[in-house]
């Protein structure tokens, strides 16, 4: 099991990361308030450490402490480092300080990338142990219930949409087949399956931006409930994701194998291809509550706003949209169904994510159904690693035998959402060594904070 | 050990000092390298021993001071501290802040800071332990400061001192990953 969770993780964690890492320092500069007002409340003099901070935002919030931040992914850590942060590469679940040196650990939207319960537990017992007594933990993770929606399984994999993550589109990254990708969204000419927004990209790249120049705004943004305000440029993105297809993939749990002991059925994997293979049946859905059968062309003629801010560096046009994400596969595990949501646009929204204030309908519910086009797609029986097309070349549309692309796969990152409560069970149960203070929902994320007993 | 019994210039760095790095280039192994010259826009000729060069951040000792090595299987306490092997060592003023210092004080591993220091060929001139009334003490906690947050070792080895397991440092960054064989 240990070698399959860190196959999973290298495949659709690390590697995503770090061949994604050029695309994130736009839009990672924005950081959640209650993370911010957690790093502000630290003592001057304070040693904060924070567990998988990427390119560091979270480094910067507060100049009276010490940061130290570090992560898996060396890409993502030297664009911290040029930032004039101070970090390293280490992994979670070893980490390489001695025990409880820290006033304050974070862990924003970091454990739900470990793929195993016992892995979740030791990277919480890993931050737990280089924090002094007395000493807080934040951890953010993706939850499970979204607004107005939830994902149907707790283990997915996500596609990472490069396109609308980043306004600069660098070359210098990329490496062997990667290169392909980066040149067809280079043309301008967008793929449609390269518009696949993922619920990742959405959430770890663009938050609400707490701008600490502007105070009059902090001032108001805290005043409201939702403590965030969100500028009109992100409403004018938000609404553009809200109106552009959102897919994801579900994996099964490994958890969930483990339990089934159906480890017969897995076999032992030569390289990471295999594992997908035989371990990562892969359903595609539109939403988490899903109906069965309803089917038809995603988002023809949909065409996202052109005075949509975002859309200035993307050059987005009417595009048709294909059903390659329809692309459907049998849960081979459980020969499980295959269902498939589709409707038109509106019904899209983005599933995750500080996307408070929009309210997006759930097109897959009954509503959604008469809207929807009726014509038939023919559900794919496919492996993850057959398509060798490029983003570009692989024009799949409604009927078409071929894949979602390799590239779409390839960028396509696995997360365990968790359930309401379960971070806190985790805790509780498996952690004794930390007393949880308060626990809340933020935003589509669980979020906890903890602190290490004894005195 | 550094040869020299007059204090380095540089630490006592004028705040005033520009922001690019003094690097001091010393061989692998850190053995240490007198630094001659101190320097301020307009000042005297460096020495050539001296390189002044627009680098990036770098690891500070500060960090240097919580970090451990994680290889499996050591002693308790086996893995700390990591001895610094440092190929290129930069200095950077950092605005001093006397109320921060003194709150790092008793978090530190005094005698590791003082062993980092002098393997970098900035011995620090602090005492073996700091004196009882170390916060009011601002010349100590100047030089505190300065051994903890401006100096920044930016190529390197951190090796583990029970498995000699040797972590690189490049572009001023630890790499602490281990094999799966060694984790």
């Amino acid at each position: 099991m240990e070698h399959e969770a860190t196959q999973l993780e290298k495949q659709h964690v690390h590697s995503v990361y770090e061949n994604t890492a050029a695309y994130f320092n736009d839009l990672q500069s924005k950081a959640w308030p209650r993370v911010r007002n957690f790093l502000l409340e630290q003592k001057p003099g304070s040693l904060i450490a924070d567990i998988g901070c990427g390119t560091g935002k979270y480094l910067s919030v507060n100049n009276q402490v010490y940061n130290i931040g570090c992560d898996y992914c060396g890409p993502l850590v030297e664009i911290a480092r040029k930032k004039d942060e101070e970090v390293l590469v280490c992994d979670n679940l070893n980490l390489p300080f001695r025990d409880q040196c820290f006033n304050a650990v974070i862990s924003i939207g970091v454990i739900h990338h470990f793929s195993t319960k016992q892995r979740r537990i030791k990277a919480i017992k890993e931050m737990a142990r280089v924090l002094i007594p007395g000493g807080q933990m934040m951890i953010y993770v993706w939850a499970m219930e979204q607004k107005n929606r939830r994902f149907e399984k707790q283990d997915v994999l996500v596609p990472w949409n490069k396109a609308l993550c980043s306004r600069h589109f660098s070359e210098s990254n990329q490496s062997g087949d990667k290169g392909e990708f980066v040149h067809a969204v280079k043309s301008q000419d967008i793929h449609p399956a390269q518009l696949v927004i993922s619920d990742c990209s959405y959430q770890t790249n663009l938050q609400p931006e707490i701008d600490s120049k502007h105070s009059h705004n902090m001032d108001h943004c805290l005043s409201r409930a939702c403590c965030m305000k969100i500028s009109e440029e992100e409403n004018r993105f938000y609404s553009a994701l809200g109106r552009s297809f959102r897919s994801w993939f579900f994996s099964t749990s490994l958890d969930e194998s483990a339990l089934r002991k159906q480890a017969d059925k897995m076999k032992p994997p030569k390289n990471e291809g295999d594992w997908a293979n035989s371990t990562v049946p892969i359903q595609h859905s539109r939403h988490c509550s899903l109906d069965l059968g309803h089917r038809g062309t995603l988002l023809k003629e949909q065409s996202l706003d052109d005075d949509d801010v975002f859309v200035e560096s993307l050059s987005l046009k009417k595009t048709q949209w294909s059903s390659a994400t329809d692309a459907l596969r049998d849960l081979s595990l459980n020969g499980g169904h295959q269902s498939v949501a589709q409707s038109k646009s509106e019904e899209a929204s983005c599933i995750n994510g500080p996307v408070e204030d929009r309210d997006y309908s759930c097109g897959c519910n009954k509503d959604g159904a008469g809207k929807s086009n009726a014509s038939k797609s023919s559900f794919k029986r496919t492996s993850t690693t057959d398509s060798t097309d490029s983003a570009l070349d692989s024009a799949v549309s409604v009927g078409d035998q071929t894949d979602a692309t390799l590239d779409t796969k390839a960028f396509m990152r696995y997360y365990h959402v968790f359930r309401e409560g379960e971070l806190c069970s985790l805790v509780e149960e498996s952690v004794p060594e930390l007393q949880i203070l308060s626990s809340c929902y933020d935003h589509g994320n669980w979020c906890i904070i903890a602190e290490k007993r004894g005195t | 050990m550094v040869g020299t019994s007059k204090p380095a210039p540089l630490n006592h760095v004028p705040r005033s000092m520009t922001s690019s790095p003094l690097r001091v280039s010393s061989p692998r192994h850190g053995c240490p390298v007198t630094v001659v010259t101190a320097v301020q826009s307009g000042a005297a000729p460096l020495s050539p021993e001296v390189t002044q060069t627009g680098g990036g951040a770098g690891m500070k000792l500060l960090t240097h001071n919580l970090l451990c090595s994680n290889v499996r299987g050591l002693r308790p306490g086996g893995g700390f501290p990591l001895r610094i092997q440092a190929s290129d060592v930069s200095v950077r003023p950092v605005p001093f802040n006397a109320a921060f210092v003194a709150r790092l004080v008793p978090r530190l591993r005094w005698g590791a800071l003082l062993e980092a220091a002098e393997s970098l060929g900035h011995p620090s001139e602090l005492p073996p332990e700091p004196a009882p009334d170390y916060e009011g003490d601002e010349a100590f906690l100047r030089r505190v400061h300065h051994v903890l947050l401006e100096v920044e070792v930016l190529e390197g080895f951190l090796q583990c001192p029970d498995s000699g397991r040797q972590f690189p440092i490049s572009r001023g960054i630890p790499n602490m990953l281990l094999s799966e064989e060694e984790a």
